[in-house]
């Protein structure tokens, strides 16, 4: 069987990028001081390579988002509008 | 009155256009300008067959807040870094620009969205439950392991598994 996982999915580039973006999400009340943590920019402006990684973990984290659900799930809490029943 | 006539559902579109002003409050929320709500709504609406061609939308309001609410999400995200990069690179007297990059999407939607759904499917059910709760709904592991009847712990296992799944994805949104 062909390996699923190519090497450069192993990069450990991509994978620091995809914590990132990881972090980011779980931390959105307070995104402006994630986005300003000092570690996270000397990361991305260390190098060009890991601005295009996070900017490819942050497109792929969105289209995440953007798969309708398998389940009945509901909408977060902090959702402005109840939307239950539709 | 001819009732055949009568649709059976609204298109996504449809409830889209008519829930519009909700959607504008869920993407002004994250992203606070109503400019920039503007552009998310607009951004999001184009998304929406995209996600329909992928699996069946049981919620049709529910998935267009959950695509507004993702690319606002991702709009907020994008000008909070750029802004702050921007900075950075003032005060350490960087000299590589910040990127210009619009969030816009340049590979093919609805194939990536069908190429993650697949991995998704690949989980254990449970898992993608687990997931969908963490990503969609925000509920904490904790939550979840509450509803799911499972430890926290538990949880914790599920997601991260369901993280590396779909950080072997990378190749769906690799440029250049």
């Amino acid at each position: 069987m062909a390996p699923m996982t190519k090497d450069k999915d192993q990069d450990p580039v991509w994978q620091a990028a995809w914590t990132w973006v990881r972090h980011q999400h779980a931390q959105r009340g307070s995104l402006d001081d994630a986005a300003r943590d000092d570690e996270f920019m000397q990361w991305l402006a260390a190098d060009p390579l890991h601005r295009k990684a996070y900017d490819e973990a942050a497109r792929l984290w969105l289209l995440v988002g953007l798969v309708p659900p398998a389940n009945d799930v509901p909408p977060p809490d902090d959702a402005p509008d109840p939307i239950a029943g539709r | 009155m001819d009732m055949s006539l009568q649709p059976a559902e609204p298109t996504l579109g449809e409830v889209f256009i008519a829930n519009r002003p909700q959607l504008q409050r869920v993407a002004q929320k994250i992203v606070r300008t109503a400019d920039l709500a503007d552009e998310v709504l607009q951004d999001a609406y184009l998304k929406l067959a995209d996600g329909a061609a992928v699996r069946d939308v049981r919620k049709p309001l529910g998935y267009c807040c959950q695509v507004v609410r993702n690319v606002a999400f991702d709009y907020h995200r994008h000008h909070s870094v750029e802004a702050s990069y921007r900075t950075y690179c003032e005060d350490v007297e960087l000299v590589s620009p910040p990127s210009n990059d619009a969030p816009e999407r340049v590979l093919d939607g609805r194939q990536a969205l069908a190429a993650i759904d697949r991995v998704l499917d690949a989980l254990p059910a449970r898992t993608r439950t687990a997931f969908e709760l963490n990503r969609l709904s925000g509920m904490t592991q904790r939550e979840i392991g509450v509803r799911l009847g499972c430890s926290a712990t538990l949880v914790n296992f599920m997601i991260k598994d369901a993280d590396a799944a779909l950080e072997s994805c990378r190749y769906l949104v690799q440029g250049g």
